[in-house]
């Protein structure tokens, strides 16, 4: 079995808050039940070449588990290593890109500027460097702002040169930590577009975000964290049931006698503009209606037996958290 | 058009919603203005006193106070100083309170020589405190032992001021050891010998300086040695009579009226006697070889000087000695000679013109009389047997004998 | 280390945007223009005060730069959270904060640099405006024997070469063509600034690594006041000392002043101003304050290091 090339074992991190501190702007004093478990005896085996996604409701543990793999911050108990090599190892470190959440960067440096320092910082040729930031910024679609100082950036605009910034080395791994957050359509689909072609690379991803939907498209295999414990972990079948959970059929121009009977066989009925939709959890039921549709002068649209998804899931087995 | 017209009215309407604001504004700050004259006014018109540089701390809490910028504190206290001097010079002339600040100011940075000189120099000039100054001049000998213009001022202040040659031969010797000192320093500190009685070393010295000038061909040094050492003999020679005349008066209880009585009473005490005659005489020999005159010092030496002699001693400039009748004693000494009499007449008319010309600035008129100016009318005598003369109407005041002095 | 250098040269960016460093440098050269002015109220001494009065801005001013902008260093970094892509990448955390320091002591020398090629520049200055250097560069005398007045063109020409020549003379002295003994002492007392700015300046580092813009401020205020302090601090608590100690409170004093004595940099080293006192000592460049200097801001950023690798980037 080759080794995961990321690997936690017991990962723990717990806050300890302040005595004299504040809590939702007042000051609070606090002298028991100062931990906080941010973390609680995470094991993550990632392997490599996958798309890895982590997720969980907000304040679940993602950014935490993120940055203690990053090196931002160091973790109470337990181990983790990446490609083999324990945290903080260098030469690990240049084969690692990382897109940090709502990322801020440095105000003044125009966008091949930035690119530029970036790359220094990876120890990168300047000839690698003149080769390779063109092609980034091509590649985010960033070529027109190249000197324009990131001020002037979008925040589209900065997520996009945050990406860029974390395929400078080529990387192995690319951390993403909420790749999707505040982009638009296009945007979220130009990101899932890039983590499949990155997969393609042979590169792994490891990314967190709160969006179920996309995750469920494009992830391999996926962890579910709440409250800092891992509840789920594996591969989109494994989590999900294979079970059916209902049936939605569609169709058009019915009459209305036909809609009220239909109506009552089903769980559930939603009137659209031009359309109706049954939502029936039997399949036998929803077979009778279909063939009542067909039989009928109206005109079947669609039928979809349709699984759990991933929010059904989420909703189902995670409690929400006070954050 | 009528875009135009309402474009017009509202420019209109928003130049007639400005003015009433501008108006408020001026209406309210036209009188805060005028309050300001008055104030300013009121502090014009104060004298400037400037007592507040009185509290200023100790030198040694500033020091804390300026957290290492010691000089930058020294100067801008040396601005304030002078301010405060200015101050004092316009009006009451008394410097002690500003002592402090040159205190603080030398505290703060010892090298700081313009400190100590100047300070001295306000104390001592004017004030009349000059003990004060002398003190600051001595705390920047301890710290700067290698400059000599803290002790030059110092002699300056000690002789000019004081009126105290020792102390001020005191300063010069010290002066003498420090770094690049000019070499009229020394003869500085011979007119101190001289002035405070040692005249043979006096006299030794200039006559070694005169032949020294005279190797290096620097006319200046010659002048002032040359001079100098005729002024030695003659204030040598005028103690000699002085000391007989007062035996004189001790043994026979009378007035010398002759300096020529001395000799018949024989009351001149074997003396040091220089003939001048024979040491100019020698001095022009040997100059004619410039160059080796200091081998000859020993010789010319011994060739002036003459031991125990008890005859009268001759005036070094070929001038008559007699006894002073009348101006100021203290001042020109009892025994004089013509130059020093007239030139001590002179000072007295200056002194005496000096002040109806103050009189005059003062009042607007002439003094009717003498007795304005000085309380009790004027003592002093006329020297040459005249008399004082006074005219009220164009303040000119001379002596009947000599009216062209 | 062309790492360490890349974020040097970045923070430098980042300080030269900073709008107090131009508003500090502004003043500064305010200060020295007018110290001309300054130097009318006095007429024995003025020299004296044109140079101090250059001097202690260069000095202070330096300081000032070195805290306005050495506080928000490290803090700005880890508020906005532009650190996280930067200690991601394979660079050690101590050749980030090492980048930042010298970054920020580029920015202060240059800074110095242009205070003092300014300053140099305005005391030659002053040589020309000297009465009697400038009389007689203006009047000429004829061949008749009688002097010539200078006309308003002279004048102008004067005051132009003045400005032209200062400027070329203040740029000789500084890369040490030219040598004056006006300015003999002057970048050597600069020079002992500038060292101690280092150890100032690790402080201000330090400082930012672990606390609040504000706080850090206060906190370098403070150490710079009992470095520069340091040797009436000691005598102090020798005073004390020998009194001996009659409360418990008196000695804590002393403890306290013992160990602020001997913990904080000996600033006082590094003042060589006295020195500029004309017939005194003259100044040399010494060993001992450079070695000093240079391995007391080595352990500063050592100790800053230290705090900083084992912090959470929350």
């Amino acid at each position: 079995m080759p080794i995961p090339i990321v690997q936690t074992r017991n990962l723990t991190k717990i806050y300890v808050r302040d005595v004299i501190g504040t809590e939702f702007g007042r000051l609070k004093i606090r002298l028991k039940n100062r931990k906080v478990a941010a973390l609680k005896s995470l094991d993550l085996d990632v392997n490599e070449g996958e798309i890895f996604g982590l997720l969980g409701p907000n304040g679940a543990g993602k950014t935490t588990a993120i940055k203690v793999l990053m090196g931002l911050i160091f973790a109470t108990e337990g181990t983790a290593t990446l490609m083999g090599k324990p945290l903080g190892d260098k030469s690990v470190k240049a084969s690692i890109g990382f897109l940090p959440e709502n990322p801020y960067f440095y105000d003044y440096l125009k966008g091949y500027e930035f690119l530029n320092y970036y790359g220094q910082l990876y120890g990168m040729s300047a000839a690698a460097r003149r080769k390779k930031i063109p092609e980034l910024l091509e590649l985010v679609g960033l070529s027109h702002a190249e000197d324009l100082p990131l001020k002037g950036y979008s925040k589209g605009m900065l997520q996009r040169a945050g990406l860029a910034q974390a395929l400078l080395n080529d990387p192995k791994i690319v951390f993403l930590d909420e790749p999707q957050s505040g982009l638009d359509p296009f945007g979220r689909k130009e990101i899932r577009d890039l983590i499949l072609s990155l997969k393609e690379k042979g590169a792994t991803v490891f990314f967190s975000s709160h969006i179920l939907a996309d995750a469920e498209v494009i992830c391999d295999r996926v962890a579910i964290l709440s409250k800092g414990r891992l509840m789920n972990v594996g591969a989109m079948d494994e989590i999900l049931s294979a079970r059916i959970k209902a049936y939605e059929i569609e169709a058009m121009n019915l009459s209305e006698d036909m809609v009220s009977e239909l109506e009552k066989m089903s769980e559930r009925f939603i009137r659209r503009t031009k359309t109706v939709l049954f939502v029936v959890e039997k399949e036998e039921i929803a077979l009778a209606i279909v063939k009542k549709i067909i039989a009928s002068p109206g005109h079947l649209v669609s039928y979809t037996p349709r699984r759990e998804t991933l929010e059904e899931f989420f909703i189902r087995n995670i409690e929400p958290q006070n954050v | 058009m009528e875009n135009n017209i309402t474009h017009k009215k509202n420019a209109a309407k928003n130049v007639l919603d400005y003015t009433w604001r501008i108006l408020l504004f001026f209406l309210i700050f036209i009188p805060a203005v005028f309050i300001q004259n008055k104030q300013l006014n009121i502090i014009r018109k104060k004298p400037r006193i400037y007592r507040q540089s009185l509290y200023l701390p100790s030198g040694k809490n500033i020091r804390l106070i300026s957290i290492g910028y010691d000089r930058f504190m020294a100067d801008f206290i040396w601005l304030r100083a002078i301010q405060a001097f200015g101050g004092h010079w316009e009006s009451d002339r008394n410097y002690q309170s500003i002592y402090h600040l040159f205190d603080v100011i030398t505290d703060l940075d010892p090298g700081f020589i313009e400190a100590y000189t100047f300070g001295n120099l306000v104390m001592g000039d004017e004030g009349g405190h000059q003990r004060l100054g002398l003190e600051l001049i001595n705390k920047g000998i301890i710290k700067n032992p290698t400059n000599y213009l803290l002790p030059y001022w110092g002699g300056y202040a000690a002789f000019w001021q004081m009126d105290d040659p020792v102390l001020a031969k005191y300063y010069y010797t010290r002066a003498l050891k420090a770094r690049d000192v000019p070499n009229f320093v020394s003869r500085i500190l011979t007119y101190m010998e001289l002035k405070s009685g040692r005249y043979q070393v006096a006299f030794e010295k200039y006559l070694r300086d005169w032949l020294e000038g005279i190797d290096n061909q620097d006319d200046i040094v010659i002048g002032i040695a040359s001079e100098r050492i005729l002024d030695v003999i003659d204030e040598w020679q005028r103690y000699i009579i002085t000391q007989a005349a007062k035996k004189y008066v001790v043994e026979t209880g009378k007035n010398p009226s002759d300096i020529a009585d001395l000799a018949k009473a024989g009351v001149i005490e074997p003396y040091t006697m220089i003939d001048t005659q024979i040491l100019l005489a020698k001095i022009r020999q040997y100059s004619a070889q410039p160059g080796k005159m200091m081998n000859h010092y020993q010789e010319i030496l011994d060739a002036c000087i003459r031991e125990n002699a008890t005859s009268l001693p001759k005036h070094p400039r070929g001038l008559w000695y007699f006894f002073n009748p009348s101006l100021n004693p203290e001042n020109t000494g009892y025994v004089v000679d013509m130059v020093r009499y007239l030139e001590s007449m002179q000072n007295l008319l200056s002194a005496v013109r000096k002040r109806i010309w103050t009189f005059y600035k003062e009042k607007g008129r002439h003094p009717y009389d003498l007795s304005e100016i000085y309380k009790d009318s004027f003592k002093i005598p006329e020297p040459f047997g005249g008399k004082w003369i006074y005219s009220p109407y164009d303040g000119a005041f001379y002596s009947s004998v000599m009216p062209a002095y | 280390m062309s790492k360490i250098w890349a974020i040097a040269f970045n923070t430098f960016k980042e300080a030269v945007r900073n709008r107090i460093l131009y508003i500090l440098l502004v003043f500064a050269l305010l200060i020295m223009a007018s110290s001309g002015i300054v130097g009318e109220l006095t007429i024995s001494a003025r020299e004296r005060i044109i140079t101090d009065l250059g001097i202690t801005s260069i000095n202070f001013f330096g300081l000032l730069i070195a805290i306005f902008v050495g506080i928000g260093l490290v803090y700005n970094e880890l508020d906005k959270k532009t650190i996280y892509t930067i200690v991601t990448k394979p660079i050690d955390r101590h050749q980030f904060l090492i980048g930042k320091y010298l970054g920020l002591l580029l920015t202060i020398y240059i800074n110095i640099l242009i205070m003092v090629f300014f300053f140099l520049a305005v005391i030659y200055y002053q040589g020309y405006m000297d009465f009697d250097v400038m009389s007689k560069a203006l009047w000429v005398e004829q061949a008749n024997g009688e002097w010539a007045s200078p006309t308003v063109i002279s004048y102008f020409m004067y005051y132009a070469k003045a400005i032209v020549f200062s400027l070329a003379k203040a740029f000789g002295t500084l890369t040490l063509l030219y040598h004056s003994p006006l300015t003999q002492g002057i970048l050597l007392v600069v020079f002992y600034g500038c060292l101690e700015l280092a150890i100032i300046t690790g402080f201000a580092i330090l400082y930012s690594s672990f606390s609040t813009p504000t706080l850090s401020a206060m906190l370098t205020v403070l150490t710079f006041i009992i470095g520069r302090l340091n040797a009436d601090i000691i005598v102090f608590a020798d005073r004390m000392k020998e009194k001996g100690f009659e409360t418990s409170t008196q000695k804590m004093k002393y403890i306290f002043a013992w160990v602020a004595a001997h913990v904080t940099p000996n600033l006082w080293l590094f003042n060589r101003r006295t020195s500029l006192a004309v017939d005194n000592v003259e100044i040399r460049l010494e060993a001992y304050p450079v070695l000093y200097g240079i391995l007391y801001s080595a352990a500063i950023l050592y100790l800053a290091v230290h705090i900083f690798r084992k912090r959470n980037f929350k």
